[in-house]
């Protein structure tokens, strides 16, 4: 297969229309109201329960930190998971695709634009988190910097697993669900079974590796936290497989 | 590949598991012909014209557009084509604007040829009033415009056009032969084929007719040649009184008349002979001074059509 400059120039044309379409859509709306939210819900939770958000093991940002894996995984289910299917269920598949555009440019496209999308929305909310460690704290710990590393690699991951379910489903609900049950439950049970049969520590496991997200000074005792690399690799090795098959799947898939 | 043939099918064949949906189907389009692609349900028309757009992959054979092999090649075939393929939908949060300024970006269009471009499209397919109103409050009539519209990004050489009036209204069908008409008489180098199942349509715009069924091509040929093969033409003279006896039979006494009768306030009349017959009968119609305002030519495709049809079974 031969690849030019002018597929990367259509794969960035693609990912710009599929960071519109999420834009203008009202799951990027719900999704937005749903994170600010969640903030100011936890935010506030100390100040309305009376105690001091510095009191709270791990910091001001501890329970924030927390909370970021779940908004990677809500983020993946409304955007990523319909990102392809959608042009089969929508019918655009007929417009964008009988276009002098392959088949790969348009799959790039896609994964790029929701991981932009996605990450733009991480990022504001960790500079949230930065704001609130500052006025508490006096400081921001670099913590929290590779805190967002290792979740921008679980958005990458997340959304290649999504985009992958996106490629062999007929619908974008079914694909939603899915991508949901498959990232906030399914792999959660199978850790906990690892975990409780072989009595070892599922580092190799998505779910696990997500909890480096948040540092390991900031979370309990009890929780297995691996660290930061093992976790960041551990993310590109589901990517890496997800992608291909997705792929695959995409390129084969016939209207 | 033939250089006068922008189209060329050469022993395409789809299948899906045992059922053979194209069966190796050889297909020519002249250059700048305005090819009928016709067939019943299920002859294969989209298979073919899908593979030709590369929404489906042949099971094996050639596809050339421009003679570039659209299964080895898709992105290099697919230049210079505009498509409409059934009922497209478009991405409802966009504007027609924003529509025409994707397809300009994707075939690579700079943003001064984009917005020409648009505003001379969306004039010909009169959605200007409506171009900064996202296509998700568009009728259907008024969203296959759009597909037109962007069919047309860049002047393509060929344009590849599945059942375009398919589900439209009657109004909406006529505004879309208007715009199909005005392409035609518009475009001197422009290669049009059509799938349709309307046969009065295809003979309005159509100057060669593809037909197939199971799959393989029945016939392809000249829209005037198709007709003839028939032999025999049916026309309806209307007269401005209620038709008599005497002037019906006057008709009849007409060179190559082989028949005529009265239809309710009409005189239908079958007619053995070619073009040129019905020249000469028009003009022997006048002549007669029976009072007579239109002779029309009843849809001799419909006839011919539906006799290929039969033998092919």
């Amino acid at each position: 297969m031969r690849i030019e400059m002018d597929d990367f120039r259509q794969s960035s044309v693609v990912a710009k229309n599929e960071i519109r379409k999420f834009i203008r859509g009202k799951r990027f709306t719900l999704y937005v109201v749903l994170t600010i939210f969640v903030f100011a819900l936890i935010t506030a939770l100390p100040y309305i329960l009376g105690y001091d958000p510095t009191e709270i093991p791990g910091g001001a940002v501890a329970i924030h930190l927390m909370f970021v894996p779940f908004l990677v995984i809500i983020a993946a289910t409304l955007f990523s998971s319909v990102a392809i299917v959608s042009e089969f269920e929508e019918r655009t598949a007929l417009i964008l695709f009988t276009r002098p555009i392959k088949k790969t440019s348009i799959f790039i496209g896609k994964i790029v634009g929701c991981i932009i999308l996605e990450t733009a929305m991480l990022v504001l909310f960790y500079i949230g988190m930065i704001v609130l460690a500052a006025f508490h704290e006096g400081a921001v710990s670099s913590g929290l910097f590779v805190s967002l590393g290792v979740a921008f690699a679980y958005i990458v991951s997340t959304t290649c697993i999504a985009i992958f379910i996106s490629s062999i489903m007929k619908k974008g609900s079914t694909s939603a669900i899915l991508t949901f049950f498959i990232l906030g439950m399914i792999l959660s049970i199978i850790s906990a079974a690892i975990m409780v049969s072989a009595d070892i520590d599922p580092w190799f496991m998505l779910d696990i590796a997500s909890n480096a997200i948040t540092p390991a000074d900031m979370t309990s005792e009890f929780m297995y936290v691996p660290d930061a690399l093992t976790a960041v690799g551990t993310m590109i090795g589901w990517s890496i497989p997800s992608i291909i098959l997705g792929w695959l799947m995409f390129i084969r898939r016939e209207f | 590949m033939s250089s006068d043939n922008p189209i060329e099918i050469v022993e395409l064949r789809k299948e899906y598991g045992g059922f053979v949906a194209v069966d190796n189907l050889n297909l020519s389009v002249k250059r700048n012909s305005f090819t009928g692609f016709l067939g019943p349900n299920g002859a294969g028309k989209s298979t073919t014209l899908k593979i030709l757009t590369h929404l489906i992959n042949a099971t094996s054979g050639q596809a050339y557009i421009n003679g570039i092999d659209v299964t080895k090649d898709p992105k290099a075939a697919l230049t210079g084509v505009g498509t409409v393929v059934e009922t497209p939908e478009f991405y409802p949060y966009l504007t027609p604007r924003e529509t025409m300024k994707y397809v300009g970006q994707i075939i690579g269009m700079n943003a001064e040829s984009i917005k020409s471009e648009t505003d001379r499209i969306l004039e010909k397919v009169k959605m200007t009033e409506w171009e900064d109103k996202r296509i998700g409050t568009f009728s259907k009539g008024m969203r296959q415009r759009i597909a037109i519209g962007q069919a047309l990004m860049n002047n393509p050489s060929v344009v590849i056009l599945d059942e375009p009036t398919s589900g439209l209204d009657p109004r909406g069908m006529a505004e879309m032969r208007d715009i199909l008409k005005n392409l035609r008489n518009d475009s001197r180098d422009l290669t049009v084929i059509m799938s349709s199942h309307v046969l009065h349509e295809v003979s309005d715009l159509c100057d060669r007719i593809a037909l197939i069924n199971h799959g393989k091509m029945i016939i392809q040929d000249d829209m005037s040649a198709i007709r003839e093969t028939e032999g025999r033409r049916r026309m309806t003279v209307k007269v401005n009184t209620v038709p008599e006896k005497e002037t019906i039979s006057r008709i009849e006494q007409l060179n190559n008349v082989m028949s005529a009768e009265r239809y309710g306030n009409d005189i239908e009349v079958t007619l053995d002979g070619d073009t040129g017959a019905c020249v000469k009968f028009l003009n022997d119609v006048s002549a007669l001074n029976i009072g007579a305002y239109s002779v029309n030519e009843e849809n001799a495709l419909e006839t011919t059509y539906l006799k290929l049809i039969k033998e092919s079974r």
